[in-house]
């Protein structure tokens, strides 16, 4: 039995980080949004959310596997450069924004603690970008990744904030809309946080990384189904605490200590301080890896180098590529009068009208025999894309009549 | 392409430029509305140039394909210049009202004549000024787009005034307004279109042929086929380049031609490529595309935007372009550009080489595409087949696990087992099928390259 699970231990990771990388401050405060203001209402958002995940991040890691390139560069090599162009600029824009909103994670949870923001998204940014363009980020990436771990306080503090089960279990299945305009703003918010575009990329990319081979493709999907299903739950629990505690009082949410009261069943008079910490915690490791995965996705497209083990002299597009993101998205932050929790859920908008053309692009790849090879997408599963892409066409849609 | 094609392609373009383009003037005038006289005219100006730019940008991506030495920046700046002098022009008259209103009739009416042929010729001029110096009677397109626009204001006049009126809400005043830009922009594309065609079939040459030397494959593919009595065939996608004998020259053997049916073979022999952007084909459709031979490639499927793994100087790269020379007999594949610049050169729409243009030969690189590995593999002569181990060592650090284990098996076995030693560990764990893949729970335990060491490394074993 240790045998065989084995390969599935080694293959873990790419698709368990992608998907765990949803609940970083821009996922985690969208959906606090969603539960302080709608209720249980508007769960099977986040389930449909949550499928669509799995599918995408599915097709994502096989594409990587299958044919060793990353999305953007895979796009050029089948739809030549223009079109490339087009999915680099709106991954690019895409990720600059969820950079900001991780930094915007920063400077809200360095305030909580009592930090200026001036003092804290500076030193973030360079200290994220100097470890890791020295190469040594991954040193104390466990910490991070143990201090965002915090947001599981959310499965304990929904329960303890004694839910309304009936009508969350009710909300998650039944598929109900009033069409108003802060409904489907917030919608849009969690498709595009859950399903953002710099997930899809990296998830590619981290395949590729990894030198998975075809033959652990099997265990990969399982990796893939993990991460997804942990999201969905965790952003379940996070909506349920917050319809619970805040909805249930008619609060909404305008600033981080209003989000961190969510967790006050769970964490008393320590809510905030633990939400902050959480925040830092998943702000920072998100934020090193937005930056880096832009600057691979801009390489990936030019054919130029990308590694971080590389000198700078030697992937000069790589390191410049990626301080270009941290500084531009540093800079949003700092601008005097920003709201951030505004700023946090308007990025994620932005995220789900930026996923349709790399959605579009993506689903007709998996079909695609000069590209997958026997390796394409069984008809169930394209239909699966489709609907998908459907889906979000339709919620950008109503966003934007 | 056919007369008629491209008239439909200027029209459709040519619309949808002006139409983006005339946006930003529209909301440029209402956004400027409570401005003074001369701030307004200044903003309206500098829209007016915007308008210009977008309209000169899609002329241009006709244009650039169907007249040989046509420069798409200069015309486009050339188009922005001379619509920011019309709009100068055209605001003219409302903006000195106090200086002209006490003019006699006679020398108002004459100065707004003059004023106006002037507004109408402005854009024409500096079109036809920047037009490639041997197109014939290249000075009647002043003629040809005075006339377009002065039919497109007409169209304009037509359609939104009648509708607009006092009171009006902002959503439909905007959308009367879109219609009537569409019906003039539409009108002034299809009429200056006319005059298009004229240009560019009195500039085709005579003689069809290729001139010989260098030329790029972004700029050679795709393009409308057809027979000799000028029936449509389909559409020239691809070039089929056989790798079984001379790998720094590899002649190309076919065009691929996609019809309504799928994709057939045609030789190179028999086809002839118009510079203005047509294939003429003397065979009928031969084998199907998808029975290649295992040295057959496809050059815009297989090699063209696919990435490449070079050892000397050891990079993994993308091809920008495909370098091809075309002689009076046969063309062969003679290099890949490998360079950022090329990627750049494409999204400007420019399609002939620089003089220096940097080229790497087929022998030089291993291709990372299905069929292009598959290809190098069995090609005489190619790179992997004769790299020292340090060399492969680098190349199977940089392909996938599976093309690298393919890579090391045909070489030779002392040259491979010193290859492989100086691999990476890591990387020697996959590539000799000893490990699984890494076990790695943190983002960014990768991204790194893991390269061969220069002594190598313990315990490896190919």
């Amino acid at each position: 039995m240790r045998l065989r699970m084995a390969p599935l231990f080694a293959v873990l990771g790419p698709g368990l980080l992608a998907g765990l990388s949803d609940d970083d401050p821009a996922g985690i405060t969208t959906y606090s949004v969603l539960g302080a203001g709608h209720g249980y209402d508007l769960l099977w958002v986040l389930l449909l959310s949550t499928v669509a995940l799995i599918v995408f991040h599915d097709l994502g890691a096989r594409m990587g596997v299958v044919t060793g390139q990353g999305l953007i560069g895979l796009i050029r090599h089948r739809y030549g450069v223009g079109v490339a162009a087009g999915a680099l600029l709106a991954l690019v824009v895409a990720n600059l924004g969820t950079a900001t909103a991780e930094l915007a994670g920063v400077a809200a949870g360095s305030e909580l603690l009592g930090l200026s923001r001036y003092v804290a998204v500076p030193l973030a940014a360079v200290v994220v970008t100097w470890l890791v363009l020295a190469g040594s980020f991954h040193r104390v990436e466990h910490v991070l990744m143990a201090l965002a771990a915090v947001f599981v306080a959310y499965v304990g503090a929904g329960v303890l904030a004694h839910p309304d089960w009936a009508g969350a279990l009710h909300g998650l299945v039944t598929p109900r809309m009033s069409f108003g305009r802060d409904e489907t703003v917030i919608v849009a918010a969690t498709v595009g946080t859950t399903l953002a575009p710099w997930g899809l990329s990296f998830i590619q990319s981290y395949a590729v990384d990894k030198k998975l081979t075809t033959k652990d493709l099997a265990f990969e999907r399982l990796d893939v189904v993990l991460g997804a299903v942990l999201t969905g739950v965790i952003g379940f629990f996070v909506v349920v605490a917050c319809a619970a505690t805040l909805h249930a009082r008619g609060l909404t949410i305008q600033t981080a200590s209003d989000a961190a009261q969510a967790l006050a069943p769970l964490a008393g008079d320590l809510a905030g301080t633990l939400f902050a910490v959480g925040l830092i915690g998943a702000a920072l490791l998100a934020a090193a890896v937005l930056p880096l995965s832009t600057a691979y996705s801009i390489c990936d497209f030019v054919g130029s180098p990308s590694a971080v083990d590389l000198t700078f002299s030697e992937a000069r597009l790589f390191y410049l590529s990626n301080i270009a993101v941290t500084a531009a998205a540093a800079t949003v932050v700092l601008l005097p009068g920003v709201p951030l929790v505004p700023l946090l859920v308007s990025t994620q908008t932005l995220n789900s009208i930026l996923l349709i053309p790399l959605l579009v692009l993506m689903a007709r790849m998996g079909r695609d025999r000069t590209v997958l090879g026997s390796f394409i997408v069984s008809r169930r599963l394209a239909l699966a894309h489709v609907l998908t892409v459907a889906a979000v066409v339709v919620c950008v849609a109503l966003l934007l009549l | 392409m056919g007369r008629h094609a491209l008239w439909w392609r200027w029209c459709l373009l040519v619309t949808l430029g002006e139409l983006a383009g005339f946006s930003v003037p529209a909301a440029m005038g209402v956004w400027s509305s409570t401005m003074t006289t001369a701030a307004q005219l200044a903003v309206m100006v500098g829209a007016g140039a915007v308008e210009g730019a977008f309209l000169g940008a899609a002329q241009a991506v006709v244009l650039r394909r169907a007249l040989p030495g046509f420069r798409s920046g200069t015309w486009v700046g050339a188009t922005a210049a001379a619509a920011a002098g019309a709009w100068f022009l055209g605001m003219l008259p409302s903006s000195t009202t106090h200086l002209w209103s006490r003019w006699p009739v006679v020398l108002a009416a004459a100065a707004g004549a003059v004023a106006a042929v002037l507004l109408l010729a402005s854009i024409g001029t500096a079109q036809a000024a920047v037009l490639p110096a041997g197109v014939p009677r290249r000075w009647s397109w002043v003629g040809w787009t005075a006339l377009g626009w002065c039919a497109g204001l007409v169209a304009f006049s037509a359609v939104a005034p009648p509708l607009w009126h006092e009171g009006q809400a902002t959503g439909p005043r905007i959308l009367v307004g879109l219609a009537g830009a569409l019906a003039m922009a539409g009108v002034m594309a299809a009429v200056t279109g006319v005059g298009m065609v004229r240009l560019v079939a009195r500039s085709s040459p005579s003689s069809p042929e290729q001139p010989p030397g260098p030329c790029l494959v972004s700029g050679l593919l795709p393009g409308p086929a057809y027979d000799e009595q000028g029936h449509r065939l389909g559409r020239v996608v691809d070039l089929v380049v056989d790798l079984s004998s001379d790998l720094d020259r590899a002649p190309v053997t076919d065009v691929v031609v996609r019809t309504r049916h799928g994709r057939a073979l045609v030789p190179w022999r028999s086809a002839t490529r118009w510079p203005t952007d047509g294939w003429t084909l003397r065979e009928p459709l031969g084998r199907p595309a998808t029975e290649l031979r295992p040295t057959e490639l496809l050059v815009r499927q297989d090699i063209l935007d696919s990435p490449v793994v070079t050892a000397d100087p050891p990079r993994r790269a993308r091809v920008s372009d495909v370098v091809l020379e075309i002689g009076p007999e046969a063309a062969r594949v003679v290099g890949l550009d490998l360079s950022p610049a090329g990627t750049m050169r494409r999204l400007a729409g420019r399609t002939t080489p620089e003089r220096d243009l940097e080229q790497v030969p087929l022998s030089q690189v291993h291709l990372t595409s299905q069929r292009g590995h598959a290809a190098h593999l069995v090609a005489p002569g190619a790179l992997v087949h004769r790299l020292p181990a340090h060399a492969l060592a680098e190349v199977l650090t940089r392909t996938s696990v599976a093309h690298a284990r393919e890579i090391a098996l045909t070489a030779e076995q002392p040259v491979r087992e010193h290859a492989v030693r100086l691999l990476h560990p890591l990387v020697r764990d996959r590539v000799v099928g000893r490990g699984g893949p890494p076990h790695r729970l943190r983002r960014l335990g990768g991204w790194r390259l893991h390269r061969p060491g220069a002594q190598g490394h313990q315990g490896g074993h190919a």
